[in-house]
């Protein structure tokens, strides 16, 4: 078998090629000192690193698997290629350009050629040389020589291998043809087998086996935006940062739109020269663009908003943005419209509302809602905007009467020379009407009247007949 | 002739200045066809120019206060119809309450038929934040009819005509009630009304009105229930009598 271009040989797809991709000090090579693992800081740029290289791999086959070993902090990618030799000319220019670029990156990569991705990433430990004509068998060849101390199994299994006399892969191998895989699986249990199968190509005896060939998997890209600018000299000034913040925004919208996706959430960061850092968050509800307006614009405007009541805390030299949250766009659907216009779905009156909650809260828009009870002020809630408000009022509150506004708390009425006041001497003119209830809870009996005060205005006032006090409780406007 | 040179902007056309709707033109009601919105009650709409309250207008109404801390004085009333109207028009047209003094009970505006579901309550407090909300929500063709309540601070002139000017930019009707004592400062809003409760009426004054220079006056009655009756004789409790039974 050849692996060349899928043109010159009629092979069935299941017979894959792999390249592995071994980087072996990732962990100190990103940190450029001997980094400690459980170090945050390490393992974001290690994550950071991965993706750049996940990146890299991706212009060149879609099928990237990572790998992990189990003993070592060994990094290792798995690019599936038999697919796309025809487009690169081969497997040895194709390697040629991934190498080439993956040299531009600071750091250092061992590789390895093979039918299967546990094999490569096996002959990665070994120098042998890419050519177009490598065979199954020639891969098959190199693997014997491998020590099986480099098997990706739990070290109770390299143990009890060592201690069985298993020295390297071709050990394994003529056991296993001498009397096939079962007495290993037997004797070294199911994780083993499985492993050595797929370093092998070892196939189950079934009829039909494509049908149990685990696909590949086709890689998905880290959806992840970050980019920064660093400035000629530190500007302590928001309205110096706007032009650098609009740049930045307009790559990161550029980005979504690239990759159709979308996000409603972005971090800024600003650093000074001493990498003092301070991180503003602004979340959009609305996320897509407008029909009249790009995404950025939205993002910059609420930005903007939100950094009028922010006072820099140092002279910025480098701003950030970040993305993480980043989803797939949403399609939109539009309603038919009969009479020639187009419907915006309150578009616009969304954006206005994100832009004021940007500046004044989340909590400082809300709706009004009934709810069932006796209880004035449980009678009705604050809502969200996206929420649906509860109107039905039940009969005998449809004809109660009620007042316009109710106080956030009941007032307390004071009596002067056996006359209410609040504000001013008030004259009860309607009532009263018993409100009880929940003597499971806080007994609550009330008798509500409607009072005049001295300046025409109408209250709704109760006198508790717990505590015997008297309150305004709301006003008729 | 000295050239003016290329950086100076050319004069204003009389076409031109006569194009803005905020160019005051005397007495003469020729010139101010705006579009207007009838209020629901018909001595007040035949107060008003156009026979309506005025769209893409600042509308300021001082509440007189015998109290300084009251920030009511029947304003609602006033604009109940007009609010039920424009909700029927269109389902995404928001009625929207603009740091209101309290909280809209909700039972009440279900009462008067005012869909909760076009009702949006913005509580911003400090001034800032309130110019800057009332511009962006008078700014948005969904926004059918604003109610905005003054914070504490006194707004300037030059804080009004950025509303005026923000107001300008769409279709609804603006209003922004403020204190009695506002009717003493100059204002650019093209309508200034003043509004008193008496014992059974509502006395609306107009005292400035684009296109006219006569203070107009009219009363509007006030419900039923509000009208002043004997007090209740069932109050067995009050004023210091204990109910508890």
């Amino acid at each position: 078998m050849r692996y060349h271009t899928p043109s010159t040989n009629n092979k069935p797809h299941n017979k894959q090629l792999w390249l592995a991709l071994r980087f072996p000090h990732l962990s100190t090579e990103v940190s450029n000192f001997y980094a400690d693992e459980k170090n945050q800081n390490i393992i974001t740029l290690k994550t950071h690193a991965i993706q750049q290289l996940e990146e890299c791999c991706y212009q060149f086959s879609p099928y990237i698997e990572k790998q992990c070993a189990h003993k070592e902090n060994n990094y290792a990618i798995s690019l599936e290629l038999s697919r796309c030799l025809r487009l690169f000319h081969g497997l040895k220019a194709l390697t040629t350009k991934l190498f080439q670029q993956l040299e531009c990156l600071p750091y250092s990569f061992r590789f390895g050629v093979a039918h299967t991705a546990p094999a490569a990433w096996l002959l990665s430990m070994q120098n042998h040389k890419i050519c177009d004509s490598n065979t199954r068998d020639i891969f098959l060849q190199r693997l014997q020589n491998i020590p099986v101390k480099y098997l990706q199994l739990p070290a109770s299994i390299i143990n009890a291998l060592d201690k069985t006399g298993f020295e390297t892969l071709g050990d394994i191998a003529r056991q296993i043809k001498s009397s096939s895989v079962g007495p290993l699986h037997k004797r070294f249990g199911h994780e083993f087998s499985e492993y050595i199968k797929s370093v092998f190509d070892i196939e189950n005896t079934l009829e039909q086996q494509s049908l149990f060939t685990r696909p590949t998997k086709q890689h998905q890209t880290q959806k992840y935006f970050s980019k920064h600018i660093q400035f000629d000299f530190p500007l302590d000034n928001i309205q110096l940062l706007q032009p650098a913040m609009e740049d930045l925004l307009k790559k990161l919208d550029h980005f979504m739109h690239k990759h159709q996706l979308q996000s409603q959430h972005i971090v800024w960061t600003l650093f000074d020269i001493y990498q003092n850092t301070e991180k503003i968050h602004v979340r959009a509800s609305h996320g897509g663009s407008t029909q009249s307006k790009p995404s950025w614009t939205l993002f910059l405007d609420i930005s903007l908003i939100q950094f009028e009541h922010y006072s820099l805390p140092f002279a910025v030299d480098v701003l950030q943005l970040e993305c993480h949250k980043l989803n797939a766009i949403q399609a939109s659907n539009e309603g038919f419209s009969f009479d020639g216009k187009k419907s915006h779905n309150n578009e616009e009156l969304q954006i206005t509302l994100v832009k004021i909650k940007a500046r004044l809260g989340e909590n400082a828009i809300y709706k009004v809602s009934y709810q069932p009870s006796h209880i004035p002020e449980d009678s009705m809630q604050r809502i969200l905007l996206g929420t649906c408000a509860n109107t039905h009022l039940p009969p005998e509150q449809s004809v109660a009467l009620r007042p316009t506004w109710l106080l956030e708390k009941p007032q307390k009425i004071q009596i002067k020379s056996q006359q209410l006041t609040w504000c001013g001497p008030l004259s009860l003119i309607e009532g009263p009407e018993r409100i009880e209830g929940y003597w499971w809870q806080q007994n609550c009996a009330r008798d509500y009247f409607i009072a005049i005060r001295d300046d025409k205005l109408r209250l709704w006032v109760y006198h508790d007949l717990l505590d015997n006090q008297w309150y305004t409780h709301g006003i008729f406007s | 002739m000295k050239d003016p040179g290329p950086m100076t902007p050319p004069h204003p056309t009389l076409e031109q200045v006569l194009r803005r709707g905020d160019v005051w033109r005397g007495h003469s009601q020729a010139f101010v066809a705006r579009e207007a919105i009838s209020s629901g009650f018909e001595n007040c709409d035949s107060a008003l120019l156009n026979n309506g309250w005025p769209t893409r207008s600042l509308i300021e109404l001082c509440l007189r206060y015998k109290h300084s801390n009251s920030v009511f004085g029947g304003e609602w009333r006033l604009f109940v119809p007009v609010i039920k109207f424009i909700c029927g028009q269109q389902a995404d047209n928001f009625v929207v309450l603009l740091n209101p003094p309290a909280t809209p009970f909700a039972p009440a505006f279900i009462q008067e038929g005012i869909p909760l579901n076009q009702l949006l309550v913005v509580e911003a407090n400090k001034k800032q934040d309130f110019i800057a909300s009332f511009t962006e929500l008078s700014r948005s063709s969904h926004c059918g009819i604003l109610l905005a309540w003054q914070p504490g601070q006194q707004l300037s002139y030059t804080e009004l005509r950025k509303c005026q000017l923000a107001c300008n930019e769409a279709q609804g009707l603006y209003i922004l009630f403020r204190s009695h004592q506002a009717t003493k400062q100059s204002s650019p809003a093209p309508l200034r009304l003043t509004i008193t409760l008496e014992e059974e009426q509502l006395k609306i004054d107009i005292f400035k009105q684009r296109g006219l220079v006569n203070n107009r006056e009219f009363f509007l009655n006030l419900p039923e229930h509000w009208q002043t009756k004997q007090a209740p004789k069932n109050i067995v409790h009050f004023p210091s009598a204990n109910s508890r039974s």
